[in-house]
């Protein structure tokens, strides 16, 4: 009886807010169409470009990469002063706690525009985006993971008079290292797609090609492009995701 | 000879708790005396000990180190208190991600410049003390080993070390050989019993084994509902010392 009032309720709910958002089928099978569309131009793909723009899928990389490595590298003292295990000043705490919130806040692509008319449309605008994107990530990650530190496991340093920073080298560090290396590949997963989707506003590397040629209706160009951004990103995701479980089971 | 070491009427009542868990709690300690802690689980030795090292704070009493009053000192001055006083944990509490060594190193924390320990820069003295003591608790071969590689007893002589290296007026051992078989629980309080001798480290050690109290004490405390029940050089302790220590409540 219960199970059939809440099934009911979710399939309720489920058609309003279809309603609301005017999700119809109509639609989704005229979306079909265009789909069907794009792929049959898409196929035979042409990779004959591929080489010639290959050094922007270094950018792509690059952006990612270095994107990646300002997060982590903003992230992780403003992580430890927003956990209070480790901070034991609650104001620091809150102030830092707000800041990552507020930051997280802010949409990607909104960040990426923002960014390109900042600082025009080239690759820096790209890597000032994702980095903040990176470091949204990673402090609000590893932040959690300093706040579930067991506090008891500080005591040696604590009872022997150690300082604020002999904490943080000698107990904390060493304990969340494996996380937050974690964190940083998972991260720089996620930023070469977003560095390739980033492009697409401007913001340099691959996803600049992608954006002239959608212009020019050049799907079959398109389609090479993403095809060898799938291999690099699998590859990535592969070795990288190999590399996690190790730390993370270590 | 005069006590070194002074706590006057020391209680603790922990927030969200209505009763006491050590109340008016009175002991002088000599120099170089081994005291053993007794009392049922939940008796107050462990709020004990770390009242006396500031792991847990006093809700009213005294505490004197030569004389003077811990509340009144300086945070330097306490910090300086701090490191004559070694600490050994139940569960050895080590940071298990780093080598043995650096662990023995983190008793010496509150002694040394912490921008140079930070950055992990010890004196060529330090290191070779460390590794003497590892030597001296037969811990030779595991110097550069990673801490969670060892058993559990030789987890425990790494923190015995790490306490000894901080050439401490006194030890607090809280369970030290709770978690270990009794013939390495055995041999543990042996050498502890020895080093500390040699070097004139007066101990207080909470056990819960009475046999272990008398043979390694030279002096016995009995707690229960944290307040102190028994006081008497370990000869003098009885049978009816210790059911009045350890009698069921009414
Ligand atoms: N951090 C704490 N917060 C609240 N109560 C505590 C805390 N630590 C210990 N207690 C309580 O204080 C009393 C004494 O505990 P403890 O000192 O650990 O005794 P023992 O070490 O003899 O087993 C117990 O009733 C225990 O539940
Ligand atoms: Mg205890």
């Amino acid at each position: 009886m219960n199970k059939k009032i809440t099934i009911l309720f979710f399939v309720a709910l489920f058609l309003w807010a279809c309603y609301e958002t005017e999700v119809s089928f109509k639609s989704l099978i005229n979306g079909f169409a265009d789909v069907n569309f794009f792929i049959s131009e898409m196929f035979p793909p042409d990779f004959s470009e591929v080489s010639k723009v290959f050094p922007d899928f270094i950018t792509t990389l690059k952006m990612a990469f270095v994107s990646t490595f300002y997060g982590a590298f903003l992230a992780y003292p403003i992580a430890i002063l927003a956990a209070n295990t480790v901070t034991k000043t609650k104001f620091l705490n809150v102030f830092f706690r707000v800041f990552l919130n507020l930051v997280r806040t802010i949409p990607d692509l909104l960040l990426a525009a923002l960014c390109v008319a900042l600082f025009g449309a080239n690759p820096f605008a790209g890597i000032i985006a994702l980095s903040f994107f990176s470091f949204g990530i990673i402090s609000k990650l590893l932040y959690e993971s300093l706040e579930s530190l067991d506090e008891n496991s500080l005591d040696p340093i604590r009872a022997v008079g150690g300082s604020w920073l002999s904490k943080i080298k000698y107990g904390i560090a060493p304990a969340v290292l494996p996380q937050f290396l974690s964190y940083c590949l998972y991260v720089f997963e996620i930023n070469i797609r977003a560095a390739a989707i980033i492009g697409l506003v401007g913001a340099g590397g691959i996803g600049t090609w992608l954006n002239i040629n959608f212009d020019l209706g050049q799907y079959n160009k398109i389609s090479s492009l993403l095809l060898t951004l799938f291999l690099i990103v699998a590859t990535i995701d592969f070795i990288s995701s190999k590399i996690r479980k190790r730390l993370t089971d270590s | 000879m005069k006590p070194f070491l002074k706590i006057e009427n020391i209680s603790k009542k922990y927030p969200n708790s209505k009763k006491h868990a050590l109340f008016d709690f009175d002991l002088n300690i000599f120099p170089g005396e081994i005291i053993a802690v007794v009392g049922k689980s939940g008796s107050g030795k462990s709020t004990f000990l770390r009242c006396v090292n500031g792991l847990t704070k006093t809700s009213s009493g005294n505490i004197y180190f030569k004389e003077k009053n811990t509340k009144s000192m300086s945070s330097k001055e306490y910090r300086k208190y701090r490191t004559n006083i070694g600490f050994i944990f139940q569960n050895y509490n080590l940071q298990n991600r780093i080598s043995v060594l650096d662990n023995v190193l983190t008793g010496l924390l509150g002694q040394r410049n912490p921008l140079m320990t930070t950055f992990g820069l010890w004196s060529k003295q330090d290191k070779e003390k460390g590794k003497s003591i590892l030597v001296e608790m037969g811990l030779g071969q595991h110097v550069n080993k990673r801490a969670d590689q060892l058993s559990g007893g030789e987890k425990q002589r790494v923190s015995i070390a790490r306490a000894l290296i901080q050439n401490p007026k006194i030890i607090l051992a809280d369970e030290p050989v709770a978690s270990l078989d009794p013939p390495t629980a055995k041999k543990i309080l042996d050498d502890l019993k020895a080093k500390c001798k040699k070097r004139k480290i007066a101990v207080v050690i909470n056990l819960h084994d009475v046999e272990m109290a008398l043979r390694y004490s030279d002096r016995i405390v009995g707690l229960r509902n944290g307040e102190k029940v028994w006081d008497s050089p370990s000869s003098e302790a009885t049978e009816e010392s210790f059911k009045q220590i350890y009698q069921k409540d009414e």
